[in-house]
């Protein structure tokens, strides 16, 4: 691993213990949801990561139907990855927040969690795809299909939830978010931006090695048939 | 649906930070587990490719 | 020097592709009895597994009616692209100057009036088993629209897995997650009609649909000729 590599992700590292130790430690309690709020710190970044890989998928998606390289359905492969990864600690840690917060473990009356739940059936479907459908240009492009048409429910699966709970109006579990101030918005965005950098890093990592794997196994086949 | 548990009981905030960070670090063991089975894999076809040449 | 052979446009295509699609169901009756007689199974367990719990198994009426058609129409979409990519019907379609988005509406509409047919069949069954008035036809907007989107995400979906080893299991794990709008909005809908509601309180969950009707059929048609080349 090269120098600049093992710097970066130390740097990542240090950044994520930081700002852990920023958000558990020395910022304030607030007031009405008390010590639970400090969840948010994690939840929120991981939310965040979780749909940008949606995204990335997406995009990788629609350039490998493009240009046919495997470096973009590598991409793709690595972002469902890290995208099954903070969706499902995003699921957890939303509920750990709601149990104590909003006093319910899960509410189908709230847009953002039931979507965020479609996603990671859709990121679930993706892997499967991958894992099941074994290593061919076939599934590589069924797998881009898959990426781009479970972008785009996305935004639909959101919205039609998003209409429906006005039918069924159940308390939800995020409420709205007034105008932090300063003590709370500045861990936040040094812990978003540590996820980031850290995610960005095992990404970077994981590519590398999708990259070996595919290299190798594109020789297995060349050599052992 | 009210909360029955008081605002300071602190175990929900360290169940969720320990379960993030040690899957994070779950997550690179288990890259660094595959880069060692595709080295093993390398040594493995590079041993077949020398055995084919003689 | 005149075109002896001209290629006809796009919707005279599609016509005639989907005249193929009838005619192939007309004479097997394939698709639509696999529907009709899984849709009816169906019912049957609705009835039993709710019946137990709450004496009143109309408020389920929705529900039944969209699971049975979401079943039935991944079951019969998947049978169908089956049957052509065996017998390397759609290959062959790819060497003519068809255009695949010809192949890709046409049998989202065949598949579509598949599951209208369906209904024909189904909405009188549902009333009858459940003791209930016919529903009234304020429903058919929701049906069809709900029916497209069925058709045109399971086409799309069954088309790109045909040739894949473990392509049973991977259908409904695929498309369900896909499909949650659809089901999510007719079931909606459907309960807001026969519950009476007016045209302008349900008139959004019709928008709906109809988005995700547009939004994926585009999408698919974009794609389709990706789904099944070689």
């Amino acid at each position: 691993m090269s120098r600049a590599n093992l710097l970066f992700g130390f740097t990542s590292l240090f950044m994520l213990l930081l700002s852990s130790y920023l958000s558990l430690v020395s910022s304030p309690i607030e007031k009405t949801q008390g010590i639970h709020q400090k969840i948010f710190y994690l939840h929120v970044p991981l939310a965040f990561l979780a749909y940008l890989a949606i995204t990335l998928v997406f995009i990788s998606s629609i350039m490998y139907l493009w240009k046919r390289t495997a470096h973009w359905d590598q991409v793709a492969r690595v972002s469902a990855e890290i995208g099954i990864i903070t969706t499902t600690l995003v699921l957890i840690s939303g509920s750990l927040w709601g149990r104590p917060v909003w006093g319910a473990w899960w509410s189908w009356s709230d847009a953002r969690l039931v979507t965020t739940l479609v996603m990671w059936l859709i990121y679930m479907a993706y892997l499967m795809l991958r894992s099941l459908g074994g290593f061919s240009e076939q599934t590589a492009k069924l797998g881009s299909i898959i990426g781009i048409l479970g972008f785009i429910n996305v935004p639909i699966t959101y919205f039609s939830v998003y209409l429906w709970t006005f039918l069924h109006p159940l308390p939800t579990l995020q409420s709205s978010d007034d105008r932090p101030e300063n003590s709370i918005l500045i861990p936040f965005l040094l812990s978003l931006f540590s996820y980031i950098l850290f995610f960005l890093y095992i990404g970077y990592l994981r590519l590398q090695i999708e990259r070996a794997s595919d290299t190798l196994k594109n020789l297995k086949q060349r050599v052992y048939s | 649906m009210e909360p029955d548990v008081t605002t300071f009981n602190p175990i929900y905030v360290y169940i969720v930070y320990g379960i993030s960070i040690l899957t994070m670090f779950a997550y690179l063991f288990y890259i660094s587990k595959l880069q060692s089975s595709i080295k093993i894999d390398i040594e493995l076809i590079k041993k077949e490719v020398l055995e084919t040449k003689q | 020097m005149t075109d002896s052979l001209r290629i006809p446009h796009i919707p005279k295509q599609i016509f005639i592709l989907l005249k193929r699609e009838l005619l192939l169901e007309i004479r097997s009756k394939e698709q639509i009895t696999v529907m009709v007689i899984f849709a009816l199974t169906s019912i049957l367990i609705f009835q039993f597994s709710f019946e137990l719990r709450t004496g009143n198994v109309q408020i389920f009426l929705p529900g039944i009616l969209w699971i049975s058609m979401l079943f039935a129409s991944s079951l019969s979409i998947d049978r169908s692209m089956t049957r052509d990519s065996q017998t390397g019907v759609i290959q062959g379609m790819l060497f003519t100057p068809v255009d695949p988005i010809s192949i890709f509406i046409s049998k989202v509409l065949a598949n579509t009036l598949f599951l209208l047919a369906l209904n024909l069949i189904l909405l009188p069954a549902i009333s009858l088993l459940l003791n209930t008035s016919l529903p009234n036809y304020q429903l058919l907007p929701v049906i069809v629209l709900g029916a497209i989107g069925l058709s045109a995400t399971g086409t799309i979906v069954s088309a790109s897995l045909t040739n894949m080893k473990s392509r049973a299991s991977l259908l409904p794990i695929i498309l369900f997650p896909l499909l949650f709008p659809v089901v999510l909005s007719s079931t909606t809908a459907s309960g807001m009609i026969i519950d009476g509601y007016s045209w302008d309180e349900y008139s959004k969950w019709i928008g709906v649909l109809l988005s995700y009707d547009i939004i994926f059929i585009v999408t698919s048609s974009l794609i389709f000729s990706y789904a099944v080349e070689a």
